[in-house]
């Protein structure tokens, strides 16, 4: 919002030129614009922003979801959507108009107030998400020094929709759903958020421009992203991991999981406030990815990311093809891995996740203080090595044994 | 033993191999993307019953079908439907009027065409069948059941060819069965039986041949002839004798292929044909009480079938599917009359 | 009217006097229209939480009176109902009527007919038991991608079964002593060119699944099934045997020509779902082999015993029992013939899927609703043939 701000007069004064052609009204509305009053400047600095979030992602939401069966319908050998429009691209589009001229189906039991309410708030929490992810060199909607904090409580609060849709639905199965994405989503919250305090220490600051700024530099503006540090990287993954648990992405579609409660909280929704749902879902996963973008790969730094318009946009390029990275590899492990269990889920989460995050603070205070680089390295690589096969072996006492099969003589 | 999670790693790869594979690989991407691309259905596969006719110039008359309904009683899921032709006399013609087949029944299991003995009834290699109703649409009537033979050699040209072979060899066989059979015929001596084979009369193409109302005959003897005629002219025989006196049972059975059996033929009425076996014994009697189509649906051929419900073998006098219940009536009356029953 | 499983208690929250929340179960009706049911089939389950307490499966919804219609048509008759059982697996299941009939008439199978029979038996097992896994799986929530590469390779299978019966699934085949059609020499080698593919299939098949992590965990010591449970209950099957029950009909009967050919039997300790998972890859691995051999040693000949009739078959009075080794397990026809022998007085079918489910709910109580689905998945059910 800044920046937008710091040059929002010139813009206003390019508008001008190009509106004061225009008869009767061109002149008054070329002087208004060449010299905007302060509350204009402000009113369009906010506006611009809000603008951008609004058009881009939920475009960017299309166009995942056809991605995403394209690559689906790859990995399994198909061929995906392809009749709509050339390579399926106009996909996202009848499905749109499709949802929209669906009948509306409230079950008769249900809390009508409730059962409507709850996918217009399941989209607000994600679409607030983006007010905070830096999309290039400065470029972030607003920087809040409590960036990351804001965040975490902003993609919890998604979770108070999906219990209304489930519960107002009057329906077991959604209820069932709508349970687990609580419990789902308040544990995962605790491994998360112990691993971005592992990049706030590190960075020394809970805005995301500034973390974002913080990994800046080095060869190629590549070499000081965090996930190339040891800590960084095990943050990257216990961050990534909670990342796709708190948007119910495969293999944690727990509260959604088909193949047990049918479609969870949203068993009886359709037409548009299934889609509504559906948006709330990928603008969460989408902003976590960037979220996580932002944290761990460097968010828009990469080779020739800087200040100016042309720094700017190849930061804004990076930083959205990161994020489609990182959209592509949870598509890549959607096609991949079966789902895991409840109770699994759970003890993974309190058992694996949450030790794993601490030792992984405690990392970061030892890169901190052993100021000669290669042993920081060697010490912290240990330390991090050592627990993650302590962990690993005591998970797997758990659940997974070695067989040997025999034949019958 | 590797790290955990190196199985869901190799997982990965397996899928990323996959997904590069389906754009090179025609073995991986097997999708067929029907209707702008086909499969080539191999010549064994079937869908829906057709019925075969021989000439493009009369698909009715030349159809292979004798509606004996045997097909009708076999079908699994009863989803036939027959009825025999009769003209206006109430006879019957050798052929169906009505031949239903509600394809929304038919569970395409090719019984019907194991069990055809004329080899009438073919399995068609055709899917699209999609209708925009689910009754009367889904019925096939007799006009779009027949298709050519032509056809059935383009569809299936291994089986056609063979099928094709088998009829050729069979009407041969028939033939020359009946040249021999016209001597014994002669020397049996039937009463008033004009020893000297008369030239064969015009058979018209078609295979029903009606004497004029306006020709000299009874209306008995003009019924017989036509009957007669008729036969002759759709088994292609010429008829070493034609018998232009009626009234008396002095029919030749010149062109009786396997016997002297003046009755057995097709085109005779129930009330003539037991006429002509008036004086002979019971089998024979019962014999000229089935329908004389021979299409072994009893499990017999009529010969077989009359035999065997004389010595007592066959107890069931309503096996004779083309003669429904006219035969098996007539059956139950003559096995009384012999004191049988 | 559906009788309750539980009486509905009082719901408080207030604590009881021992300071326990009294909660209340919830009963829940998975299925007849649930996506992993594999058809209409309903569990009717009381949950505490997530957690089974008590499970009773409730059939029948896609009866349709197969038993009697046989025995109201001729013999032959009921062999294309048949494919319509377990329509997965139409060429055993044809065997298996044809066999019980072939007993009851006393019919000598010609040799050739028989490896033809083995041949396609073994084809049925290997494409049931790779989409039974990729059914399973898609039950455990990888969105498919198991099912499909399983069905890629169906895919083959069925179009040979295409090319040789003229149906891909409702196959028609068999006839009482033999099969209707011969196979000829380029039939011949697509199965050899399916046999030398398979083994490349399953070696990928199984490095998606056997060591995945997610997988084992989900898989291990979940539904298990004691060894005297399924000797009791008499499942028979890859299900049996990954209880550890010797028991396969190839070897106990050694029907048609089983006993030429060599293969081995797998047997599983646990009894879980997993060892479920893993006899089924083991057992295609056998299947490759047999089929191997059957088609190097497939003798020249006919293809259907010459003196069986078509129309008018009849059996003299008796009865009779065949039974084959089906994908799912034992699959047996009980047939009785009486005065006249046109159709069968009495037959009763033995379906292989319909007893394995008889156990579900010993399996499920004390597991998640999560591993309900699954367990299922690995009893390898077909509606078709449960309802009958």
């Amino acid at each position: 919002m800044d920046q937008v701000y710091k040059v929002a007069p010139q813009l206003l004064k390019f508008l001008s030129y190009l509106l004061g052609w225009l008869p009767w009204i061109g002149k008054p509305v070329a002087g208004f614009l060449s010299n905007p009053p302060a509350w204009f400047l402000l009113a369009v600095a906010i506006a611009i922003p809000i603008l951008f979030v609004v058009s881009v992602f939920p475009g960017i939401f299309a166009y995942t979801t056809l991605v995403e069966r394209k690559a689906l319908g790859r990995i399994q050998n198909r061929i995906g959507p392809n009749r709509v429009g050339r390579w399926g691209l106009l996909q996202p589009i009848a499905d749109g108009v499709k949802l929209l001229t669906k009948e509306d189906i409230v079950p008769r039991s249900a809390d009508k107030f409730v059962h409507f309410l709850a996918p217009v708030i399941a989209v607000i929490p994600s679409v607030l998400l983006f007010s905070v992810v830096p999309v290039g060199a400065g470029l972030v909607p607003v920087d809040l020094n409590i960036g990351i904090l804001f965040a975490f409580a902003i993609s919890t609060a998604s979770v108070l929709a999906l219990f209304m849709g489930g519960w107002a639905s009057r329906n077991k199965f959604s209820l069932l759903g709508a349970m687990r994405a609580v419990a789902q989503v308040v544990s995962y919250e605790v491994p998360m958020v112990l691993a971005a305090v592992a990049v706030v220490m590190a960075a020394g600051s809970l805005s995301t421009l500034a973390i974002a700024k913080a990994q800046g530099g080095g060869i190629l503006n590549v070499t000081h992203w965090f996930v190339f540090r040891p800590w960084g990287f095990v943050g990257f993954i216990l961050f990534t991991i909670g990342a796709m648990a708190e948007s119910a992405r495969t293999p944690f579609d727990i509260p959604e999981a088909e193949s047990e409660i049918i479609a969870g909280y949203h068993t009886e929704y359709s037409g548009f406030k299934f889609a509504l749902f559906q948006l709330g879902e990928y603008l969460a996963s989408i902003a976590m990815a960037g979220i996580t973008v932002t944290m761990f790969l460097g968010g828009y730094n990469g080779p020739g990311s800087g200040p100016g318009i042309l720094g700017g946009l190849i930061s804004m390029f990076w930083f959205f093809a990161k994020l489609g990275g990182m959209i592509v590899l949870t598509i890549w492990i959607r096609g991949t891995w079966p789902r895991v269990r409840v109770d699994q889920l759970m003890s993974f989460a309190w058992k694996v996740l949450l030790p794993m995050s601490i030792v992984n603070i405690v990392a970061v205070g030892m890169w901190h203080y052993i100021a000669i680089r290669p042993i920081a390295w060697v010490v912290t690589t240990l330390w991090l090595v050592l627990w993650f096969i302590t962990l690993s072996k005591l998970a797997a006492s758990e659940n997974i044994e070695k067989r040997e099969y025999r034949y019958a003589s | 033993m590797g790290f955990i999670g190196k199985g869901l790693f190799e997982g990965m790869v397996v899928t990323a191999r996959n997904f590069v594979g389906s754009y090179f690989d025609k073995e991986r991407l097997v999708t067929v993307q029907y209707p702008e691309e086909r499969v080539q259905v191999p010549e064994n596969s079937r869908t829906f019953p057709f019925l075969v006719f021989d000439k493009d110039s009369d698909p009715v008359a030349s159809m292979r079908c004798v509606a004996c309904k045997i097909c009708e009683v076999e079908c699994p899921p009863q989803c036939i439907y027959i009825v025999m032709d009769r003209d206006e006399k109430g006879k019957p013609q050798q052929r169906p009027k009505v031949f239903d087949i509600d394809i929304s029944v038919c569970m395409q299991c090719q019984i019907c065409v194991e069990v055809c003995p004329f080899d009438a009834i073919k399995m068609d290699n055709n899917y699209e069948k999609s209708q925009y109703g689910r009754f009367d649409e889904l019925v096939e009537h007799l006009p779009e059941l027949l298709k050519s033979n032509e056809f059935y050699n383009k569809i299936k040209p291994t089986e056609a060819t063979a099928v094709d072979a088998k009829l050729k060899a069979d009407a041969e066989k028939k033939a020359k069965k009946a040249a021999p059979a016209a001597k014994p015929a002669a020397t049996a001596a039937k009463p008033a039986a004009p020893a000297a084979p008369k030239p064969a009369p015009v058979a018209a193409p078609t295979a029903k041949i009606a004497i004029p109302d306006d020709a000299p005959f009874t209306p008995e003897q003009r019924q017989w002839l036509s009957g007669y005629l008729s036969t002759v002219a759709a088994s292609g025989v010429a008829p070493a004798a034609a018998a232009p006196v009626a009234g008396t049972p002095a029919a030749p059975a010149t062109e009786a292929p396997a016997g002297n059996w003046p009755w057995h033929d097709p085109g005779l009425g129930m009330q003539r044909r037991l006429d002509l076996a008036k004086e002979t014994p019971i089998a024979d009697k019962l014999m000229a009480a089935m329908a004389q189509t021979d299409c072994h649906a009893c499990g017999y051929d009529c010969r077989g079938y009359a035999d065997a419900i004389a010595t007592g073998a066959e107890t069931d006098l309503s096996l004779c599917l083309p003669g429904e219940a006219e035969t098996a009536n007539m059956l139950k009356k003559l096995m009384q009359e012999a004191g049988k029953l | 009217m559906i009788q309750p499983l539980t009486d509905a208690k009082p719901y408080t929250l207030t604590p009881g006097s021992n300071g326990v929340i009294e909660t209340q179960t919830l009963e829940v009706s998975i299925g007849p229209q649930h996506p992993s049911t594999h058809g209409v089939f309903r569990m009717d389950c009381v949950l505490d939480g997530e957690s089974v307490v008590a499970l009773k499966p409730v059939m029948g919804y896609l009866h349709r009176n197969h038993e009697q219609l046989a025995e109201r048509m001729a013999w032959l008759g009921s062999m294309p109902y048949t494919d319509r059982l377990d329509y997965f697996n139409s060429m055993t299941n044809n065997w298996a009527y044809a066999l019980a009939v072939e007993k009851l008439a006393g019919i000598k199978v010609p040799d050739r007919a028989e490896y033809i029979r083995v041949i396609m038996a073994e084809l049925t097992r290997l494409l049931n038991h790779s989409c039974v896994i990729g059914f399973m799986l898609q039950d455990l929530g990888a969105w498919g991608t198991p099912l499909l590469y399983a069905f890629r390779e169906r895919e083959r299978i069925l179009d040979l079964y295409e090319a040789v019966s003229g149906s891909r699934m409702m196959c028609n085949y068999m006839r009482f002593g033999g099969v209707r059609v011969n196979l000829t020499d380029e039939n011949l080698a697509t199965a050899k060119d399916i046999a030398t593919r398979f083994p490349r299939f399953l070696d990928e098949f199984e490095k998606l699944l056997t060591n995945n992590e997610v997988l084992l965990a989900r898989t291990q010591r979940v539904g298990v099934l004691p060894k005297e449970l399924a000797i009791n209950a008499g499942i028979s099957g890859p299900m049996a045997r990954a209880s550890g029950v010797d028991y396969d009909l190839r070897k106990v009967d050694k029907y048609g020509v089983y006993g030429r050919l060599e293969f081995r039997v797998p047997l599983g300790d646990i009894g879980d779902v997993y060892d479920r998972y893993y006899i089924r890859v083991l057992e295609m691995r056998e299947s490759i082999k047999i089929l191997q051999q059957a088609l190097r040693d497939i003798p020249q000949g006919p293809h259907i015993a010459p003196e069986v009739k078509l129309r008018n078959f009849k059996i003299p009075p008796g009865d009779g029992y065949g039974r084959i080794e089906g994908p799912k397990g034992e699959l047996g026809f009980y047939l009785v013939s009486d005065e006249g022998g046109k159709q069968p007085y009495r037959y009763h079918v033995r379906p292989p899927s319909f007893i394995n489910l008889t156990i579900l709910e010993d399996m499920c109580v004390g597991h998640k609703v999560a591993d309900v689905v699954v367990i299922l998945g690995s009893v390898d059910i077909v509606l078709g043939e449960v309802d009958r």
